[in-house]
């Protein structure tokens, strides 16, 4: 969906840098004139906050909260889904039996599975996690798919016609050949999943940086809920970003990453 | 247009109108390239371009693409530019439709007050035509950028469409049709727009061998129907001389005229009509003069 | 054929499931009430005004949330695939802003706005301008440069006719599936907010059926905004085919 490469963000640094300075430096500017600095804290004010709760507050042991739910829940949703998209995606039989179920569930949204499963299950951090890889699971399955589904006969043929066995045809043809999508699924992943855990974090958690921008709203600490939705910006774009970026540098044929 | 009836479809397809060019006193022993024939030099200049420059911006500094570029085309010739892949051709043609512009130099194109015909019109080598239009669409797209009526453009595109034999395909989307009819949508797109001058980027590059002879026989046919001057682009000599009636044989880097070479071969050239001896001497030549180009392109790489 | 075995792979198991609770109790049906169970309550909940408002509010949520977000969405994200300059000054805003959920921005846009009511729907449009704002622009920027040429050479000169012949037809494909993922965003954003903060709407509904424990609400619930999202992605899907029936992607069935 996004294109960052990583050539981009190293090479053009300045150039990706210079409207967000511009951005910070017109916020600094128009908080106490044009706005109203109690809901739009200047950089002057969040910074610091940011640096005191993060060094001497409790601000590290939610954003560890939270980073710990998102990579599990990932970890456990793209695992499954590409086994599953593998398998789908290489035999017709079992594309028969998984697509109706992936094809019904994907379009669901995943925020309404929240409270059955909270009432089923209880509030219990297992249930925050798996709601949360449930939906990686199913972008990661379906895009595996189709990445597999993709690679072309021939490519098969040929491995085949050089001697490759099964194990080898999936470790040199199959993962290879479905690795862009897979990639670009766990990006798309990892959005949907920080979606998820902002709004678990919000509705049934007493950590996280989901639990503080709610509570903080609470309160009415305005400074701190910027600090805590700047926290998951950052996170978001670690992972998001990332992911990409990663999925450029492990798939150089497709040219979109020069070092 | 020409009022002769659309060419019937046949299996065998070979050009059957005689050749419109004014015979060439063409002797079996005459030597090509000697010096422009007495009948060209009384024929009117269409194309005209002096001193052509251009360079590209690169990563590592501009590229010069075209340098001196010196070049006459005639009117209603079938004018072959030959060179090696990177020669700047294609560039020079882009300045000739007026895509790009020249750095220096000048291109001038006679141009008659006739209508609101584009001067130029151009084949693209490939994906040249919308994947979101249908063929009759893609047909009539450059007359419906001057503005002729739905009716009409439609009605003219469809006889274009019958003229490359895709009756029948007129509401089909590009995915649908194979390699050679694809390019014949091109070919009828420009012919549709009824250009002065026909621009033909190695059009039929992507082919297999037979579908190219067929489609270079639909275009002989078409181009002998109309009149057209017609500037076209290749790296195949056979191709060249196939077609052309005069060859501009390119140096590369940055791309020139390096020689001029006549195809005294009579229209239409079927096999039972062709002089092999004279093509295979043609080919020879045109290789001599190419072969140390390609020599140069090769090692540069 | 195909089908068939498709919707075996569907219907087996809920009979299987029907059989396990409703026939030979196996699971507590308080717990997992068996599929003809959670049909009955989801149909007698519709046949209720009250019910039948939620829904709605959250479709009307939902519809102009996306129409505003998609909107803006695809004319910035055209403007950006289109000019280089656009691009270089809003994508790194727009790439540092997008992994950001906009849900987190909930509490600052009441705040804001003062209105739950427009926040909410403000907070669902924010989502979707995103997703369909980079599926725009990977449409436009995606467009081979040959097409432009092809329709300059044709004398479509004027940058109204190059957007009309070729940025728009050419970026379509994308922009529609973009449209597609972001009504479905939107509808996210739109349940979870009422999940969160809600006075109506199914997320509401949702809500209070987990806080009165009512089990087979919640999962009525659950069946209702399912429709609702498969009735977006398919329909939309459906009027995606219509519309670019050249495009490649249509002749193979692929999801996202």
């Amino acid at each position: 969906m996004t294109r960052l490469t990583g050539s981009r963000v190293v090479g053009q640094l300045p150039s990706l840098l210079g409207p967000f300075v511009v951005l910070a430096l017109a916020w600094e500017l128009a908080a106490g004139t044009i706005v109203d600095p109690r809901f739009f804290p200047p950089p002057s004010v969040t910074l610091p906050l940011a640096a005191e709760l993060y060094i001497e507050g409790e601000f590290l042991t939610h954003a560890l909260a939270s980073v710990r739910r998102i990579v599990l829940a990932t970890a456990i949703g793209a695992s499954a889904g590409i086994a599953v998209g593998i398998v789908a995606g290489w035999s017709h039989r079992a594309r028969l039996l998984v697509n109706p179920h992936l094809a019904v569930l994907y379009p669901l949204p995943k925020i309404a599975l929240l409270p059955v499963m909270f009432a089923l299950f209880g509030l219990t951090e297992t249930v925050r996690i798996l709601t949360m890889a449930l939906a990686v699971f199913l972008l990661v399955a379906i895009n595996t798919m189709g990445g597999v589904r993709s690679i072309e006969d021939v490519h098969i043929e040929a491995a085949l016609d050089n001697g490759a066995g099964t194990f080898d045809l999936y470790r040199e043809v199959i993962l290879p050949g479905a690795r862009p999508q897979i990639f670009s699924s766990l990006s798309m992943g990892f959005s949907v999943g920080f979606a998820l855990l902002v709004v678990i974090e919000m509705l049934a958690a007493e950590s996280g940086l989901g639990y503080v921008i709610w509570n903080s709203w609470q309160l009415f600490t305005i400074p701190r809920m910027y600090v805590a939705v700047f926290s998951i910006n950052v996170l978001g774009v670690l992972f998001v970003h990332g992911t990409e970026i990663l999925g450029d540098v492990l798939t150089p044929w497709e040219g979109t990453y020069q070092p | 247009m020409s009022d002769r009836p659309a060419r019937p479809q046949a299996a065998t397809v070979q050009p059957r109108d005689p050749p419109m060019e004014p015979p060439r006193t063409s002797t079996d022993d005459a030597v090509a390239g000697t010096g422009r024939q007495s009948a060209d030099n009384e024929r009117s200049v269409r194309i005209r371009a002096s001193g052509v420059e251009k360079a590209y911006a690169g990563q590592n500094g501009g590229v010069q693409a075209l340098s001196g570029m010196n070049l006459e085309v005639y009117d209603s010739e079938f004018f072959c530019l030959l060179g090696p892949s990177g020669c700047g051709k294609s560039t020079f043609l882009r300045l000739v439709s007026g895509l790009l512009e020249a750095d220096a130099g000048e291109i001038d194109i006679r141009t008659e007050s006739d209508g609101d015909r584009p001067t130029t019109s151009m084949v693209f080598q490939e994906k040249g035509i919308f994947p979101w239009k249908s063929v009759l669409d893609n047909v009539a797209f450059g007359l419906k950028m001057r503005g002729v009526g739905k009716q009409r453009r439609y009605e003219i595109a469809r006889e274009y469409i019958e003229k490359v034999n895709l009756s029948g395909f007129e509401n089909a989307y590009p995915h649908q049709l194979s390699g050679g009819m694809a390019q014949r949508v091109g070919i009828a797109r420009a012919f549709a727009n009824d250009p002065q001058v026909l621009l033909m980027d190695e059009p039929f590059g992507d082919l297999d061998a037979q579908t190219k002879r067929y489609l270079q026989e639909e275009l002989l046919s078409l181009w002998s129907e109309s009149k057209k001057t017609v500037v076209y682009v290749t790296h195949d000599i056979e191709e060249a001389i196939q077609l052309g009636d005069r060859l501009g044989v390119m140096g590369a880097r940055p791309g020139h005229i390096k020689e001029i070479v006549d195809v005294d071969l009579d229209r239409p050239r079927t096999r039972e009509n062709l002089d092999i001896a004279r093509l295979e001497e043609l080919q020879t030549r045109v290789w001599d003069v190419l072969s140390d180009e390609v020599q140069r392109t090769v090692e540069r790489r | 054929m195909d089908r068939f075995y498709q919707a075996c792979s569907l219907a087996i198991p809920l009979a299987l499931w029907q059989l396990a609770v409703g026939v030979f109790g196996l699971v507590s049906p308080s717990l997992l009430p068996p599929p003809a169970t959670i049909i009955g309550t989801t149909a007698s909940l519709l046949a209720q005004e009250g019910f039948r408002s939620d829904v709605l509010v959250t479709l009307q949520r939902t519809l102009a949330a996306s129409i505003a977000g998609s909107a803006l969405g695809t004319v910035v994200g055209l403007a950006m695939g289109w000019n280089p300059k656009i691009k270089a000054v809003l994508s790194p805003l727009a790439a540092a802003i997008f992994p950001l959920p906009m849900i987190a921005l909930l509490p600052l846009v009441i705040l804001l706005l003062g209105s739950t009511e427009t926040a909410l729907v403000v907070t669902a449009g924010l989502g979707t301008f995103f997703v369909v704002l980079w599926n725009a622009m990977d449409g436009a920027s995606g467009i081979e440069s040959v097409y432009v040429d092809v329709a300059r050479d044709n004398g479509a000169t004027s940058t109204y006719r190059l957007f009309r012949e070729v940025l728009l037809p050419g970026s379509l494909p994308l922009v529609l599936s973009g449209l597609r993922l972001g009504l479905s965003t939107s509808l996210l954003i739109v349940v979870a907010v009422e999940l969160v903060a809600g006075s109506s709407g199914l997320g509401n509904f949702l809500w209070i059926a987990w806080m009165s424990y009512d089990i087979t609400a919640l999962y009525a619930g659950l069946v209702v905004s399912g429709i609702l999202g498969i009735a977006f992605t398919y329909g939309l899907g459906a009027i995606e085919r219509r519309l670019v029936p050249w495009h490649a992607d249509n002749r193979r069935t692929v999801v996202l």
